[in-house]
């Protein structure tokens, strides 16, 4: 799957010379003059992405740009490029939750080293909701009785104690058991745990 | 309320932040055009073609830190 690396930046000179620069690289690049023209041409795409950004721009500037990306449902890591730091700005940014905060002028091989560390960290971020979707749906195949025997033994919980726990016997709890099993696809004990403990609620 | 002096101080400060803000961009450029020439160097695909655009956009950026550096009012070099 391709990778997508997207600049705004308020200086076309620079955006030419980093889509220059990327494609050396072989990775594809978008541009945008401000915060603005990316809010109205971005659509997450199905490869890896991330986002530079300058912090200081014209019009909307980098951060509340950044702040605004969980109301959009956008989750790809964003590198800030700055021209001057100031400490506060990079605390601002790291803990809501920046990839990295980066001071211009920096060399080229760094910006494409964090570029490449934050498209792969996109892909593990990628893959990991999946993971929970496909958990989820999975789950969701599962009648009550099945889910709330499954539940127990993930908590590993005995076939016995399951049973006085529901009011059902013990080779009842059996038939939920493989039924659970083989409906979620979990070859054992510690596939159902990992599959039941990948939902949301469950951590 | 601030004396005079300290007032000129604090302008002299916003120019000099907005002047060096101003500097990283050329400088941004032309480290990304180096980098850039680096990789395809050393994949053995730039071309002699490429190579005297690349230096010369490389040319273009220092001329623009030279104006930005200039006097106001004095002739601007990476117009030329």
């Amino acid at each position: 799957m391709s990778a997508t690396v997207h600049f705004v930046d308020d200086d076309a000179a620079v955006l030419i010379s980093l889509t220059w620069l990327f494609a050396a690289a072989e990775l594809a690049t978008e541009t945008y003059a401000n915060a603005e023209e990316f809010i109205a041409r971005y659509q997450p795409a199905a490869g890896d992405e991330c986002l530079v950004l300058d912090l200081c721009m014209p019009g909307v500037r980098g951060l509340p740009l950044f702040e605004s990306f969980a109301a959009r449902g956008w989750t790809m890591p964003v590198i800030f490029l700055t021209g001057q730091a100031k400490v506060t700005d990079a605390v601002a940014a790291l803990k809501r939750g920046a990839f990295d905060f980066l001071e211009k002028p920096l060399s080229g091989e760094r910006l494409l080293t964090r570029v490449q560390e934050a498209l792969a960290e996109d892909r593990r971020r990628r893959e990991r909701s999946e993971e929970v979707a496909t958990s989820a749906a999975r789950l969701a195949s599962l009648t009550q009785r099945e889910l709330q025997v499954a539940m127990r033994v993930a908590a590993g919980l005995a076939n016995k104690v399951i049973a006085a726990e529901l009011g059902i016997s013990p080779r009842t709890v059996e038939v939920y058991r493989a039924k659970a099993m083989s409906k979620t696809g979990a070859r054992s004990v510690a596939d159902l745990v990992q599959l039941i403990m990948r939902q949301p609620q469950a951590s | 309320m601030e004396a005079p002096g300290a007032e000129m101080g604090n302008e002299l400060e916003r120019e000099v932040a907005r002047l060096a803000h101003d500097l990283q961009q050329p400088l941004a450029v032309i480290v990304n055009y180096a980098r850039g020439a680096i990789l395809r160097a050393r994949s053995g695909s730039l071309s002699p073609a490429e190579l005297e655009k690349v230096l010369a956009a490389i040319e273009g950026e220092a001329f623009r830190v030279g104006d930005m550096l200039r006097p106001a009012g004095a002739p601007k070099r990476s117009n030329a």
